[in-house]
């Protein structure tokens, strides 16, 4: 197993390197003033030196572009581009020279060359060159398969070929939490956090949302008729640092009226993440579906349209309820019951009809109730009885307000 | 090979100065088919026809083909991986139980971080800056029996074993905590098909290089001399400054900011200072000196002229003393020919660190490579070579410029423990007044205001930047309260002494070119820190004490945010430069805008343009290194090596002296590496042309012959 076969010398010498961006020189300064007994050399060797930025030589990032010096990281969502270059190192003419570079990750296999046409010839000391370049859309190990053929003068097929393995990065880490409003409204947080090595500059995180919503961003404020984004100059992640956006989902209005079709798992969106790197080496991610569970409603939802902040002690207020039959078929015929809490105190006739209430329809309700005592108040008591069944849905906690002492204006 | 097949051996993920892609030497085995089974299931795709007949051995050929790569991969740190978090590394790197069949690892490119350089030291070392640190020995001179002796002698067995994990400065390693559990859900990025989580790639630290302290003579060294300002003044008498250690300790990388070489405390010296609580004396009696103000009083002597009181003097040498220093040198001031005891710790004791004959890196690499013969044809200069004259002296005389130098050689530990005894630099003998029978009636420090910024700046380069910038602030709070004192009409040290209009004027210029130079340093030192948005911050208050220097400024913060990758903002700095330059006009203007919009495309990826833009600037001034350089190098990304390598070759065939730069020999000898199997030899005929050239600040990295 370890004999090695003959080796055999190949008259055609294959060379790869990734083409990262290129990097700014930098260098470093050390300056004196005309009056130290250096005089004026330190500062004329700063200008001598090509790499300092003429005018500025104190200046320490300079303009002078070096090659990338190693590998570096490839992460997912980034582009790999390398040079692949086949030289002739013989001296003799080959020809019929074909080159190829494949990119096999591990679920595919990917052909990157540029073209598959053979070269007729390559004298010696000339080379055939291409750069490749590939959207990594896969993490884990990746290898370059580099296959060179050939003809040689005596007319002897030549064939011979290279791996170059390297594994892909996961850059970011990308975290969700979902808030759901009163309303129909969903707030999503997402984390995205750099845990690559390098500064990020985010230049696109956007929610593309499922057919169901309507997006807002919130991840900007106005500020003197500007749009100016919350992170300010901040624009850039370091290393391992998070950064909060903050999206709110409306469902369109055809889902929302249908309320019983936003239930159970829902599909809200995807986030779509792009950013760049040095020198605008670009990357681009999306997550996958965001999924949300839609909160149980049970058979009849009773949401709230209208309610006061903020209420006076001891003197009645209104509220304005939602019903909704939530069930597929069922028709329910609804009785209201009204019951009091320490605090809430419902004005009314308790145990009244609502009718007949058909599936996927709603009905609004103004009701009127007081509280009794101070401090922020969670409105309770109400119980609905669909008397087909003679079932009982208890509405607890539905909203809460804040009651002041009536000695307070309350601004309405 | 068989290390590698063990799945053990896979190297440190570091080769920052081959590029890792870099092919395997070719073995010659003749592959029938197009393509092979990667790995059973895992690998199991389309093309699996030829894989039933011949697999395994095909996938053996495949093993050694791939450490053929990892010998390529090359790592100089190709060890155990005694970094721990490179073991994550090789996890990920080698998939087990993929089948029998299963692809092994190889040459697994380096997951380290491209951009903070941390990677150099670690590499530079291997050749020679190592020997000094691990070699350890101490070099004990048969130096005279100086009260320090004990103290240095224990710095070699402080040095910290190579083994060790060397602390890393906070400021890079910025590693968030895990986020607590608030009720997030990781979600998963991907493109088509998602993969496991990977870990985040580990930093591995920086490897600080010690160099072995060694003693050597100081030469204020019995208690008969110790604070006479001579001694400040006579070490080019009496020592060699040539003596530096080894160049590459410590040396950056190009195009990496500098290693980030942590000096570990404990390597670094006991400052000579601390030798006891012994009690100097400043001078007692006026006849000691009789002598040496007879020395400073020949008024045709530069030197002595430099050191009489001028207005000049005044402006220049004003400095705030601290506190307690203010104290001693009003003692002093108050009873010339009482004794002031002052605290010997108190004291400046500078010694000459190093005086191992200092290593030539360049005329190694020749000795290897060239052979004797041409290795003897290299000369630098040293200390026989330079004129005992004054202007020979000039170049070498004063701590700063010894410093300086050791500086610009990259020598950064042992910069710092020859500053050690300068403390910070407000030791009471290091103003005039201390010396008031050698400098009657003249005030202010002796430390020349460059000598501050260097000392401040030198932190950085060893991996403690918030040092650097604590100091550069109290330099900056200093510059600042004698600017508001000339402002307000006082002498710039808060005195009522008279200055003339003209001189006030002259005075407030000086310092707010301090204060420009001390923010130039804050914002070089932020931008190594990588933190972008004070460093731009920093760069704009520049641009208001050096308002002639705004165009290369504004280009250079656009750089910055180019650098981020904010392409936008980039592209507005551009366009204030545009603006800024309309009105100046001129060539230099001209240019700055070409080369910036140059640089834009670069960020857009667009190669093309960005070399079109840089061919332009060469129309116009044919020997623009940076643009002629620039323009080689985006020939490469457009797939045109071999013009790439005939534009720099031509342009370093043009003007050697100038354009024999590190950064462009490291992109030459990086396309001959890329070019053919035989980049050796031109990269050695490279070393013949800088052997004539450079001086042995040179960085040989660059060569990449190592």
């Amino acid at each position: 197993m370890e004999v090695n076969p003959p080796k055999q010398e190949h008259l055609l010498a294959l060379k790869v390197m990734r083409l990262t961006k290129p990097t700014l020189f930098t260098n470093i300064p050390v300056t004196c003033e005309e009056k130290d007994l250096p005089g004026d050399l330190f500062n004329q060797l700063m200008r001598d030196d090509p790499s300092t930025v003429n005018g500025a030589e104190v200046l320490m990032l300079g303009e002078m572009l070096t090659l990338p010096q190693n590998f570096g990281n490839i992460f997912l969502g980034e582009t790999f581009s390398s040079y692949i270059s086949v030289h002739n190192d013989s001296n003799q003419v080959v020809k019929d020279i074909l080159v190829k570079a494949d990119l096999q990750t591990s679920s595919q296999r990917l052909n990157l060359s540029a073209s598959n046409a053979a070269v007729a010839e390559l004298k010696p000391d000339c080379c055939i060159d291409d750069v490749i370049h590939h959207e990594v859309k896969e993490i884990g190990t990746h290898i370059l398969v580099c296959a060179v053929s050939y003809t040689t003068q005596a007319g002897e097929k030549m064939y011979f070929r290279k791996f170059f393995k390297f594994q892909v990065l996961k850059p970011l880490d990308v975290k969700t939490k979902f808030y759901n409003a009163e309303t129909d409204e969903v707030f999503l947080e997402a984390q995205i956090q750099n845990i690559t090595t390098s500064p990020m500059f985010m230049e696109k995180v956007s929610l593309e949302p499922s057919i169901m919503y309507n997006v807002t961003e919130l991840n900007s404020v106005s500020q003197a008729g500007e749009c100016v984004s919350t992170f300010r100059s901040r624009a850039y992640l370091q290393p391992m640092d998070t950064r909060q956006y903050l999206y709110c989902l409306k469902p369109k209005k055809e889902f929302a009226e249908k309320a019983g079709i936003i239930k159970g798992v829902t599909v809200i969106g995807k986030l779509d993440i792009v950013w760049k790197t040095n020198l605008g080496e670009r990357g681009r991610l999306q997550t996958s579906q965001l999924q949300r569970m839609a909160p149980g409603y049970g058979d009849v939802r009773l949401s709230l349209e209208a309610i006061p902040d903020t209420v006076n002690l001891e003197e009645p207020f209104h509220i304005t309820c939602k019903i909704t039959n939530c069930s597929s078929e069922r028709t329910m015929d609804l009785v209201l019951e009204m019951c009091n809490t320490n605090s809430i105190h419902w004005c009314g006739i308790s145990g009244r009809q609502l009718g007949k209430l058909h599936p996927s329809s709603s009905l609004c309700l103004a009701l009127t109730l007081l509280s009794s005592v101070q401090g922020l108040q969670s409105v309770s008591g109400l119980r609905l009885t669909d008397t087909f069944l003679k079932r009982t849905y208890e509405y607890d906690d539905i909203a809460q307000v804040c009651v002041v002492s009536s000695a307070i204006k309350v601004e309405s | 090979m068989e290390d590698a097949r063990g799945g053990e051996e896979t190297p440190a993920p570091q080769a920052p100065h081959l590029p890792p892609l870099a092919p395997a030497e070719e073995q010659g085995l003749l592959f029938q088919e197009e393509t092979i089974d990667l790995g059973g299931d895992e690998f199991g795709s389309e093309e699996n026809e030829s894989a039933s007949e011949d697999s395994t051995p095909l996938v053996d050929k495949l093993n050694e083909h791939m450490m053929e790569s990892v010998l390529i991969s090359d790592s100089p740190n190709n060890s155990e991986g005694d970094v721990g978090d490179l073991g994550q590394v090789r996890e990920e790197a080698e998939p087990r139980g993929e089948g029998d069949s299963g692809p092994e690892p190889a040459g697994t490119p380096s997951p380290t971080s491209e951009a903070d350089g941390d990677c150099a030291p670690g590499d530079a070392g291997e050749d020679e800056a190592v020997a000094p640190g691990s070699g350890g020995a101490p070099r004990q001179d048969a130096a005279p029996e100086t009260p320090g002796s004990e103290a240095e002698a224990a710095h070699p067995e402080q040095t910290p074993p190579a083994a060790d994990p060397v602390p890393v400065c906070t400021i890079f390693s910025q590693r968030a905590p895990p986020a607590p559990g608030d009720g997030f859900e990781p979600q998963m990025v991907k493109s088509p098909s998602f993969g496991g989580t990977s870990e985040a790639p580990a930093r591995t630290p920086p490897q600080a290089v010690q160099p072995s302290p060694s003693l050597s003579t100081f030469f204020g060294d019995a208690a008969a001399s110790h604070s006479l300002a001579s001694d400040f003044f006579d070490s080019f008498t009496t020592s060699a400054f040539v003596s530096v250690s080894n160049p590459s300790a410590g040396s950056p990388t190009p195009a990496s900011p500098p290693p980030l070489a942590v000096p570990g405390t404990e390597g670094r010296p006991e400052p000579v200072a601390t030798r006891g609580p012994q009690a100097a004396a400043p001078p007692v009696s006026p006849e000691p000196f009789a002598h040496i103000q007879a020395v400073f009083a020949g008024s045709d002597d530069p030197f002595a002229t430099a050191l009489s009181m001028s207005e000049m003097d005044r402006r220049n040498d004003a400095w705030l003393p601290g506190e307690a220093t203010r104290g001693v040198l009003r003692a002093v001031a108050a009873q010339q020919r009482g004794a002031v005891f002052v605290d010997k710790e108190k004291l400046t004791m500078p010694g000459l660190r190093f005086d191992n004959i200092q290593g030539d890196a360049v005329k190694d690499l020749m000795l290897r490579f060239l052979g004797e013969k041409a290795a003897a044809k290299r000369q630098v200069l040293n200390a026989s070579s330079v004129e005992p004259s004054f202007v020979g002296l000039k170049q070498l005389i004063l701590w700063f410029v010894r410093l300086a130098l050791l500086v610009k050689l990259g020598l950064f530990q042992n910069a710092e423990m020859e500053f050690e005894p300068f403390g910070n630099l407000d030791q009471p003998d290091l103003y005039y007044e201390y010396y008031p029978h050698v400098y009657p009636g003249r005030r202010g420090s002796m430390v020349p205001f460059s000598m501050r910024i260097l000392h401040a700046e030198l932190q950085q380069y060893l991996g403690n930047p918030q040092e650097s910038l604590d100091r550069l602030h109290r330099v900056k709070t200093v510059c600042s309260k004698i600017l508001a004192n000339l402002e307000q009409g006082l002498a710039e040290d808060g005195g009522t002494s008279s200055v003339t209009p003209e001189g006030r004027q002259a005075s407030i210029r000086l310092w707010r070119s301090r204060l420009g130079r001390v923010m130039y340093s804050m914002a070089n030192c932020l931008l190594l820190m990588k933190d972008y948005v004070l460093a731009v911050e920093a760069y704009h208050s520049v641009i208001t004490y050096y308002p002639e220097q705004q165009p290369q400024l504004l280009s250079g913060i656009g750089r910055i945010a180019l650098q981020i990758g904010d392409i936008k903002t980039a592209e507005k700095y551009f366009q204030d430069v545009e603006k800024v330059t309309q009105k100046s006009g001129g060539l230099q203007g001209k240019i700055t805008v070409l080369m910036n919009r140059a640089f834009l495309y670069l960020g857009q990826n667009n190669f093309a343009e960005a070399h079109r833009f840089f061919t332009e600037i060469l129309r116009m001034d044919p020997a623009n290194a940076v643009a002629n350089n620039n323009a080689a190098v985006c020939l490469l990304y457009l797939g045109k090596l071999k013009d790439s390598l005939r534009q720099l070759e031509a342009m370093v065939q043009q003007d050697p002296r100038h354009y024999l730069h590190e950064s462009v020999l490291f992109n030459l000898t990086t396309m001959y590496e890329l070019e053919s199997s035989r980049s050796m030899q031109k990269k050695q005929s490279l070393l013949e042309a800088v052997a004539s050239k450079e001086g042995d600040s040179f960085n040989t990295q660059c060569l990449k012959l190592a």
